[in-house]
C-alpha cells in the first residue's frame, strides 16, 4: 500500500514540477505576477508530494530510499528542490527559478526511467549506518551541484548574448549568478568531500579493508572532486573570472552524472542497484 | 632558486597538476585496469593494446603517468603548507608586521590544516601500498591454515548465515581463532560483514563463503533392512561412524561429491562442478572394524542396495558444509590516513564556515564579457 502511495506521490511531484515549470514559463512570457505566486505555490506542493513519496517509501521498505539508482536519483532531485527553495527563491529572479525547476524535472525524468523496484531485505554489505551517511550526503551534494549547474548555464548564456538583447536584460546579473553557483558549489563540495569521499572511504575500510580501491565509481568521484577543487581555487583566489569557473561547474555536474551511471556500465565494487 | 620555489609552491602549478591527475584518472576509468594482454587485444585490437600495455596504461595508477604528477602535486602542497606555516609562525612570534586578525583568519588556518591533511592522506596511501599486505584463506569449519607470511594461523570455529524472519540473509559470521606458531591462542572472536576482527595491526574480513564440494555437515538418513526393520534413522554427520541396530554394525558416510560424475574410461568418481546439482554420498557398513559393504547413494534415492546387505538406505536431506573466505589485511599507514581525513574535514569546515576574506571581496564582480584564462 505504501509502495503504491509512494509511486502516486512521486508521479504527483513530477506533475507538480511540470506545472510549476509551465507557470514559470508563462510568467516569463506574460510578466503577470499571479503566475509567480502560482509557480511558487505549485512548486511547494510538488516538494511536499516528493517528501511524502520518500517518506512512504521509507516506511514501506524499512530504510531510507538510497539503496539503488532510482532511489538515489529521486533523493538527489529532492535535495535540488530544497536548494531551489532556499537559494534560488532568495535570488528573486523568475528566469533562474524557471531554469532550476527544469533541471529538477530532468532529474525526476531520469529517475522515472530507472527500474523502481525496492527491497526490504538489503544485502549484508548494505546493512550499515555508513550507507545513510555516505549515500545521503552524496545525493545532497549532487543536488546542490545541480543548482550550480543551472546557474552556470545561465551565466554562459548571458555571457554569450550581445549587450542590449532583450533576453540578456531579463537574465539575472552575472554577479548574482556567480554568487549562486559559488554558494551551491561550496555546500555541495563540503558534503561531497565529507560524505561521498570520506564517509565512503571509511565504510570501504570497514567493509573491504581498504580506504581506496580505484573502483570506477571511486575514481569518477575523485574526478568530480578535482573539477570542483579547481573551480574553488579559481574562484576563491580570483585566478580567473568569467566563463572558466562556470564551465568547470557545468563539467563537474556532468561528471557527477557520469559517476552516477558508472557502476551501471563499468561494474566494480559499487554495483548494488 | 627563489623564483623556482615560488613557482613550485604556486597555485599556477597546482591547478594544471590537478587537471593532469584528473585526466589520468579518467584514462584509468575508461581502460579496465590490471587486465592481461589478451583481454586488451580482444577489446581494443592488437595495435592499441600494444600501445597501452607498453605505456603502462593498464596499471596507470602505479605508472609514471600518475605518480610523477602526484609527486609534483605533493611537492607543491608541501611547499605551500610550509610557506603558510612560516607566515603563521612569523605572525605568532611577532616577526611579521601584519596583525594576526588581518593576516590569519580561521579560514586561513583551515586552509593550512586542509592542505596538510591531503599530504597525510597521500603519505598514508603510499605507506599502505608499500608496507601493507593482504592474504586470503579459505577455511572449512574446524580447519586451521597458516595465514601466508603473517606470523599466525587462522582457525575457523564456525561459519553462520544470519537470516531474518522472512529468511533473507542479514549477515555472514565467522568465528575465528588466531593461533601463533607455538599453538598459543592470540585472539579469538568473530568477523562479520562490515565488522572486521582486529588484532594488533591486522584486520580480518568476512570476504566470501561457499559450499564445500566434497563434504557436508549432516544428513537425515535412514536404513531399513530386508525384513523391514529400521536399523538407523536420524542425523548422520559426515565422516563419523554411527551405530546401527544389532550386530555391532556401524554406518559411515566417508565420501561426498556435490555434482557426481563417473569417468567411464578411468573408472574414477568426482564432481563435474562446484554446484550441488547431483549430490552423492558414499556409505559404508562397518562390522568388526572392517568395511562389510559400501555403495554410492544419491539424494532422495530409496532402493534396496545389494552391496549394503540388501538394506534400503535413503538420504532425505542434508546440510551442506560451508567454507568461509577470510581476507587478512596487514594495516600500514592507517594512522596517517585517519589524521588526513580528520585534518581535511576540519580544514574544510573552517574554510567555509569562516571565509578567508570578507564577503564583499569573495563575491567577484564577474563580468562575463571579460572572461580571461588563468
Amino acid at each position: 500500500m505504501e509502495q503504491h502511495l509512494s509511486a502516486i506521490f512521486l508521479y504527483a511531484a513530477i506533475i507538480g514540477y511540470g506545472v510549476a515549470l509551465l507557470s514559470a514559463l508563462v510568467l516569463l512570457v506574460s510578466g503577470k505576477r499571479m503566475f509567480s505566486v502560482a509557480s511558487l505555490a505549485i512548486m511547494a506542493a510538488a516538494v511536499l508530494a516528493h517528501t511524502i513519496a520518500l517518506a512512504a517509501r521509507t516506511l514501506e521498505f524499512g530504510h531510507p530510499p538510497i539503496t539503488n539508482l532510482y532511489e538515489y536519483m529521486t533523493v538527489l532531485a529532492w535535495f535540488a528542490a530544497l536548494g531551489h527553495f532556499f537559494i534560488i527563491r532568495a535570488a528573486k529572479n523568475d528566469f533562474i527559478a524557471a531554469f532550476t525547476i527544469a533541471v529538477i524535472l530532468m532529474l525526476m525524468f531520469i529517475a522515472a526511467l530507472l527500474p523502481g523496484e525496492g527491497t526490504k531485505n538489503l544485502m549484508p554489505a548494505l546493512r550499515s549506518y555508513w550507507l545513510y551517511i555516505h549515500v545521503s550526503a552524496a545525493a545532497a551534494s549532487e543536488g546542490f551541484f545541480a543548482i550550480g549547474f543551472a546557474s552556470s548555464i545561465l551565466y554562459l548564456i548571458k555571457s554569450g548574448l550581445r549587450q542590449g538583447t532583450p533576453l540578456r536584460a531579463r537574465l539575472p546579473e552575472p554577479r548574482q549568478l556567480d554568487d549562486i553557483t559559488y554558494r551551491t558549489v561550496v555546500v555541495g563540495y563540503v558534503l561531497f568531500t565529507l560524505g561521498a569521499l570520506f564517509a565512503g572511504a571509511i565504510w570501504a575500510y570497514r567493509a573491504w579493508g581498504s580506504f581506496w580501491s580505484w573502483d570506477p565509481k571511486e575514481t569518477t568521484s575523485l574526478i568530480v572532486w578535482i573539477i570542483y577543487s579547481i573551480y574553488l581555487h579559481l574562484r576563491i583566489n580570483r585566478k580567473a573570472e568569467g566563463r572558466l569557473p562556470h564551465l568547470l561547474s557545468i563539467i563537474g555536474f556532468l561528471a557527477a552524472l557520469v559517476t552516477f551511471f558508472s557502476s551501471m556500465f563499468l561494474g566494480g565494487l559499487h554495483s548494488y542497484g | 632558486m627563489r623564483r623556482l620555489m615560488i613557482f613550485l609552491s604556486s597555485i599556477r602549478l597546482m591547478l594544471p597538476l590537478l587537471g593532469v591527475l584528473g585526466l589520468v584518472a579518467l584514462i584509468g576509468v575508461i581502460i579496465p585496469q590490471d587486465g592481461d594482454a589478451a583481454q586488451y587485444t580482444r577489446k581494443y585490437g592488437s595495435g592499441f593494446a600494444a600501445f597501452l600495455t607498453a605505456n603502462g596504461w593498464h596499471h596507470i595508477f602505479s605508472s609514471a603517468w600518475f605518480l610523477v604528477p602526484l609527486a609534483l602535486f605533493c611537492l607543491n602542497l608541501l611547499l605551500c603548507v610550509g610557506k603558510r606555516a612560516g607566515s603563521l609562525v612569523r605572525i605568532v612570534t611577532g616577526a611579521s608586521r601584519e596583525t594576526p586578525v588581518k593576516a590569519f583568519t580561521w579560514g586561513a588556518y583551515g586552509s593550512l590544516v586542509l592542505h596538510a591533511g591531503l599530504l597525510f592522506l597521500v603519505a598514508g596511501g603510499i605507506i599502505q601500498y608499500y608496507r601493507g599486505a593482504t592474504q586470503m584463506v579459505m577455511l572449512a569449519e574446524g580447519e586451521k591454515q597458516p595465514a601466508g607470511d603473517f606470523p599466525f594461523s587462522v582457525a575457523l570455529r564456525h561459519f553462520t548465515i544470519d537470516r531474518n524472519a522472512e529468511g533473507a540473509t542479514v549477515n555472514y559470521r565467522s568465528g575465528i581463532d588466531l593461533i601463533d606458531r607455538s599453538d598459543s591462542l592470540l585472539r579469538s572472536g568473530e568477523t562479520r560483514v562490515n565488522a572486521p576482527l582486529s588484532w594488533k595491526n591486522f584486520s580480518l574480513y568476512q570476504a566470501t563463503y561457499g559450499y564445500l564440494p566434497d563434504a557436508f555437515k549432516k544428513a537425515d538418513c535412514s536404513v531399513i533392512d530386508s525384513m523391514g526393520d529400521t536399523l538407523f534413522s536420524g542425523t548422520l554427520p559426515f565422516g563419523k561412524a554411527v551405530p546401527m541396530k544389532g550386530n555391532n554394525r556401524l554406518l559411515l558416510c566417508d565420501r561426498f561429491e556435490c555434482d557426481f560424475v563417473l569417468d567411464i574410461q578411468n573408472r574414477t568418481i568426482g564432481s563435474r562442478s562446484q554446484n550441488h546439482n547431483n549430490p552423492a554420498f558414499h556409505f559404508m557398513i562397518i562390522q568388526n572394524d572392517t568395511a562389510a559393504a559400501s555403495q554410492w547413494i544419491f539424494l532422495n534415492q530409496t532402493r534396496r542396495i545389494p552391496a549394503l546387505a540388501d538394506n534400503i538406505v535413503s538420504i532425505e536431506k542434508y546440510d551442506p558444509a560451508f567454507f568461509s573466505g577470510i581476507q587478512i589485511k596487514k594495516n600500514a599507514g592507517t594512522g596517517f590516513i585517519w589524521t588526513g581525513l580528520a585534518s581535511v574535514s576540519c580544514g574544510l569546515l573552517a574554510i567555509f564556515l569562516f571565509p578567508m576574506r570578507p564577503r564583499s571581496q569573495t563575491s567577484a564582480p564577474a563580468n562575463p564579457d571579460s572572461a580571461r584564462p588563468v
